[in-house]
């Protein structure tokens, strides 16, 4: 009881922060390890969290876009995983359709709940009452936000626990560990979703260093980091000139026009 | 005509109302409006006295607004000096508040989801996923660290957003525009995060093939022999095919998703993947 209230208030929290403090509390790597100190089993936590987050490491919000949820799915396939006794598989499997509800959820509260929410606001706007805008700016959107994403957990987890167990003994092995198989597979659709999203014309050679070096070298991430912020840091300096140059130039050049423009009048 | 300044104390409330709700009430039809006037309000309040000048300021900075929330706050700022401008100058444009907005909110959108969006969060994030994994799944070290540095990647820009805004005005968005030290930046950025997604690529897909041939007395072992010629090369492969399936047959990450999921459950059972 006092788990699932706490997984709720969590999702509350993670799903108001892309409005707020973007701190990205959200992201599965962080939910996971606090869901799971919640649920009493850290490492599952950390555990979901790690392959939630692959999966979804290229979730970017850009412009109106936005990508399948990735907060609510993992608090509950947490609190799955560690009613399940570590099952992380099934818990990503189950993960994934609960990420395309959460978004289904954004969309609505977008077109429907917020909609309704901006247009009292405009009202309390027109009569510049402040306390009725703080309402319907503020005190609204966490209502929604909590009826929405925290109450939805709050069941989910509630209710989970024994289900979840009872339907895991009834699967076959060799299912579960299809599932496995391809959950560790996830990992590529989501790197090739950040290939997209970064979007480098030409910049496939790095791709190559990058894997080559993890490959061969053996050195572990933090390593690599390094690496690419020496490589970054030598292409900036040898490239910073030119771009100051141009800059120079068109600054020459728009003065330029400037007293042409001045010459006509 | 006003006489009111606004002060340092001013801006703070501006960056509380920032951090604690712009993108609230995110709506389909204005986006983030009610975000941009309801953090400006403070503001409002200060420099017109007269009520009804506040409804028509408020009207203005109740449109359509659509930014990045770490950028947003550089629209703010300028937005505050402006209306300062407009509340003490009866000549001013005040028209000119929307069409300044207007012209660097999508500029500004464009760099903060690159940058935040795009490069910081996922290489923070796999640089924690790497610290969890190389733990044994036992220490919280590398998430901490995640938030610790979205946060401050957060809360410094955005405070620097609002005040610099508000000082130097439209000019700020002028100046990264015209040096396009930020088409560089951004460039990079893309380069330090290929050269990441490439080490990932080796270390977090797994995929089994069970096959193995005899020839006589020797048994082949079919993924052993790729990895002999290249590490973990069957990863590569499939990025590769997703990445080709996503640019150019344009299909949804979330259909490819499960159909990954449903081709390791298939194939262990066919027996073509362990």
């Amino acid at each position: 009881m006092i788990q699932a209230l706490l997984c709720a208030v969590l999702v509350w929290i993670a799903e108001n922060d892309s409005g707020q403090l973007l701190s990205f509390i959200s992201r599965p790597i962080v939910l996971g390890p606090i869901a799971g100190l919640i649920c009493g089993d850290v490492q599952t936590g950390l555990m979901v969290g790690v392959a939630v987050e692959t999966m979804f490491l290229a979730t970017v919000h850009v412009g109106t876009s936005f990508p399948p949820d990735a907060s609510f799915s993992t608090v509950i396939a947490t609190a799955f995983a560690v009613a399940a006794g570590s099952e992380v598989g099934v818990a990503v499997a189950a993960a994934l359709p609960l990420s395309v509800i959460g978004q289904l959820a954004f969309y609505l509260n977008m077109s429907v709940f917020n909609q309704w929410g901006a247009v009292m606001y405009e009202k309390a706007c027109a009569k510049d009452n402040e306390k009725m805008m703080t309402f319907w700016h503020v005190g609204w959107s966490l209502l929604i936000s909590f009826a929405l994403y925290g109450i939805p957990t709050f069941l989910a987890v509630y209710v989970s626990g024994d289900i979840v167990q009872l339907i895991i003994d009834k699967i076959p092995a060799q299912l579960i560990s299809g599932i496995n198989a391809g959950a560790g597979m996830l990992a590529a659709v989501g790197l090739a979703m950040l290939l997209k999203a970064v979007n480098g014309k030409g910049l496939w050679p790095y791709l190559l260093i990058g894997y080559f070096i993890a490959a061969y070298v053996g050195v572990n991430m933090i390593g690599v980091a390094i690496f690419a912020a020496a490589v970054v840091a030598v292409m900036f300096y040898g490239q910073k000139a030119n771009y100051m140059k141009d800059t120079k130039e068109a600054a020459v050049q728009e003065k330029l026009e400037e007293q042409e423009f001045i010459k006509v009048d | 005509m006003s006489e009111a300044k606004i002060t340092k104390k001013d801006l703070m409330k501006v960056y509380g109302r920032h951090l604690g709700s712009f993108g609230f009430n995110y709506n389909a039809a204005k986006q983030m409006n009610t975000g941009m006037s309801y953090c400006l309000y403070p503001i409002i309040k200060k420099l017109y006295p007269k009520k009804e000048d506040r409804i028509k300021a408020m009207e203005r900075e109740n449109e359509y607004y659509l930014s990045q929330l770490t950028c947003s706050s550089l629209n703010v700022g300028i937005a505050a000096a402006m209306e300062e401008k407009n509340a003490k100058d009866p000549d001013f444009d005040e028209n000119s508040i929307n069409a300044v907005k207007a012209a660097t909110m999508s500029p500004l959108a464009a760099i903060g989801d690159s940058l935040v969006q795009g490069t910081f969060r996922p290489l923070f994030a796999g640089i924690a996923i790497t610290m969890v994994t190389a733990s044994g799944y036992t220490s919280v070290a590398g998430p901490i660290l995640f938030f610790v540095i979205m946060l401050l990647l957060s809360l410094i820009p955005r405070y620097l957003g609002i005040f610099q805004g508000y000082k130097q005005g439209a000019k700020v968005v002028d100046l990264i525009q015209k040096t396009g030290i930020m088409d560089l930046v951004t460039r990079l950025a893309g380069v330090a995060g290929y050269i990441l997604i490439g080490a990932f690529s080796f270390s977090m897909v797994s995929i089994n093939i069970p096959f193995e041939f005899t020839s006589g007395e020797t048994v082949i072992n079919v993924q052993q022999t790729l990895n002999s010629l290249v590490p973990n090369c069957l990863s590569l492969v499939l990025i590769f095919v997703c990445y080709k399936l996503m640019t150019k047959k344009k299909v949804n990450p979330v259909v490819l998703l499960f159909g990954l999921l449903i081709l390791g459950i298939v194939g262990v059972y066919v027996g073509f993947l362990a």
